[in-house]
């Protein structure tokens, strides 16, 4: 199979998440079924290639959606020229998802930034689906204000069941007289005395600067580096391991990762950059 | 690996016998330079067997510098990738073809278009006749004659003799099929070539002595990532990404797509360089690597760390394709002397 070729994949949907994220679905010719955590890459026909991990349940194999901020060349064609019906390309999945086999029976604890909670959906999505597997999950998330949180239905309701532990923040209400959460980043709401953190894992996805300090608070809190699992970005062309883009010391994003313990990554800079 | 004496009539006709089966790109002087180009039936086999390793790197002939690899929506159709035989390459050319193995053909996602030159490629290399100043194969743990396999057949010149050493089953049936006299040869013949490569590798460990490089490079490497060299070599580096793209062991490229109509794209491989600013930038324009500075300690720390770490080789052979390419003098032995600083 040609690793370069993308497979047809019809935008059946477009969800306007926030003024600057938007979810879309696509039913892709052939399903395209992947391991939450893992990427594909989208591509505007005759624009480029952007890799994502899809903000979709890995339990759907039909259809995907991808949440996608609108920032660069490929996300901003995206935003501006494409409509319901369009037909876009779709590659993948590569690389290392989430290991869930290994999460089961522990405490999950995720952190998630901004546009970073669109894996983390995905992820959420699959550890409901087995939740009584896992001991007790945890998610902190941040947004820059109460406008940008994403996924609002999901939130609430996620806020209002038992299943799963959410805790909001947004690093300032300065402009929202109704919002009554927390306001401040997201390490101030990352304290939990009742996390099992000596055989629990963490999870982190997010801007490089949350997952930055995002990281070195789950460090403080007792996690060691192999317990904190990230979602790594970096520029990934062919997403396969060949094309070199997304290096880390010895591994490739692409192939190696995109989730990746940290302590396979602590010796080398460049790391949050 | 067996071993036979032939005469130079016979290096001729095993070239006919492989011009007949397969395409045939042989070396010649071009001025300084070694280029290459496809034999003609008067070509001279003993001027080829001891030229200098030719300009281009090897890796031309697996994934061209700029190549088709898919078509939306509609699928292209394979490629075809006609026989070719490669003549006059030196061990330092054939020994990364280990690296781009390995990167290229991987298990999950083998690039199949190198999948099938690589299947249809037959290398007849030569022992090294010629040091220039630019080699430094012996600093980087290998020699100027084949041993780390990827070659059909070698050829060494040993005085008036040639002597042919088979490395795969493909070179025993190419050597059958052109019908070759063999020769045994003697133990004095084989002692003979092991001294005459001796003293070639002497040449070249000598001609290195001043650089001063660590066997165990890598370390240096690892620890010393503040070391002065990187920013002062920066200063000079022009960044056109010469040193990337002649590389023997460099394989990056990106996927560069191209428009052809509504919702229909080519899109080509291309090689690209880690010097470039642009080489691993992300949407919104943040890159890990801003300073050149940075990007020049990428390029070492990927080929004599990080690719030491995953496959206990250097990614670099020391052909120094990349010393001669550099319109400003940036000689990759001064970086790793001054690493070790």
């Amino acid at each position: 199979m040609n690793p370069y070729q993308p497979v047809p994949a019809e935008l059946v949907e477009i969800i306007e998440e926030s003024p600057t994220i938007t979810t879309y679905r696509l039913s892709p010719e052939k399903p395209i079924p992947f391991a939450t955590g893992q990427f594909v890459e989208l591509c505007v026909p005759g624009v480029g290639e952007a890799p994502f991990t899809p903000s979709s349940s890995p339990l759907v194999k039909e259809e995907m959606e991808i949440s996608i901020m609108h920032v660069g060349e490929v996300t901003n064609h995206l935003k501006e020229k494409t409509q319901v019906g369009d037909v876009l390309g779709v590659r993948g999945p590569y690389g290392e998802g989430y290991p869930l086999e290994e999460f089961k029976g522990k405490d999950v604890y995720i952190a998630g930034g901004g546009v970073g909670l669109a894996p983390l959906r995905s992820l959420i999505y699959a550890l409901l689906a087995d939740i009584d597997s896992y001991k007790n999950v945890r998610v902190k998330f941040g947004a820059r204000n109460p406008e940008a949180i994403i996924y609002k239905d999901e939130v609430e309701k996620w806020l209002k069941g038992d299943e799963l532990e959410l805790q909001l923040t947004v690093d300032s209400a300065e402009d929202y007289p109704d919002w009554d959460g927390e306001e401040g980043v997201v390490t101030t709401i990352m304290e939990d005395p009742d996390a099992d953190i000596e055989s629990g894992v963490s999870v982190v996805c997010g801007p490089p600067i949350m997952m930055k300090f995002a990281t070195l608070k789950l460090l403080d809190m007792g996690y060691d580096p192999d317990q904190i699992y990230l979602s790594m970005e970096k520029n990934m062309s062919c997403g396969v391991g060949k094309c070199g883009h997304c290096g880390i010391g010895p591994y490739y994003v692409c192939k190696h990762g995109p989730v990746m313990t940290y302590d396979k990554l602590e010796d080398y800079d460049e790391v949050f950059d | 690996m067996d071993q036979y004496k032939v005469t130079a009539g016979e290096i001729n006709r095993l070239l006919k016998s492989q011009a007949e089966k397969s395409r045939l790109i042989i070396p010649i002087e071009e001025g300084e330079q070694v280029e290459l180009k496809e034999f003609r039936e008067n070509d001279n086999p003993s001027l080829i067997v001891d030229s200098f390793r030719p300009y281009d790197p090897l890796k031309t002939f697996l994934m061209s510098p700029f190549e088709e690899v898919a078509t939306f929506p509609e699928k292209m159709s394979e490629i075809e990738a006609p026989n070719l035989t490669l003549f006059g390459f030196k061990a330092c050319s054939t020994n990364h073809i280990r690296l781009l193995d390995e990167i290229m053909l991987d298990d999950e996602w083998p690039d199949v278009f190198y999948r099938k030159r690589r299947e249809n490629l037959f290398i007849i290399s030569c022992d090294c006749v010629e040091v220039r100043d630019t080699c430094f194969c012996t600093e980087v743990g290998l020699k100027p004659y084949p041993t780390t396999g990827n070659f059909d057949l070698n050829i060494s010149h040993l005085n008036d003799q040639f002597i042919i050493t088979v490395g795969s089953e493909e070179g025993h049936r190419a050597l059958a099929e052109a019908s070759l006299n063999l020769q045994e040869i003697s133990d004095e013949i084989r002692e003979n070539l092991q001294e005459q490569r001796q003293e070639i590798t002497e040449r070249v460990k000598n001609q290195n002595d001043d650089y001063g490089i660590d066997e165990k490079i890598h370390e240096p490497v690892r620890e010393n990532r503040d070391a002065g060299v990187f920013a002062e070599k920066a200063e000079d580096c022009v960044e056109c990404g010469g040193c990337n793209l002649v590389c023997s062991s460099c394989y990056c490229f990106y996927l560069a797509d191209r428009e052809v109509g509504e919702e229909a794209f080519r899109r080509f491989r291309v090689w690209d360089s880690c010097q470039y600013n642009a080489y691993a930038r992300l949407a919104g324009d943040e890159t890990p690597r801003p300073m050149l500075m940075q990007r020049i300690r990428h390029r070492i720390a990927h080929k004599f760390d990080y690719l030491k770490e995953s496959f206990d080789y250097y990614g670099c052979v020391g052909c120094g394709r990349c010393i001669s390419a550099c319109p400003a003098d940036i000689d990759i032995r001064e970086l790793l002397q001054g690493v070790q600083k």
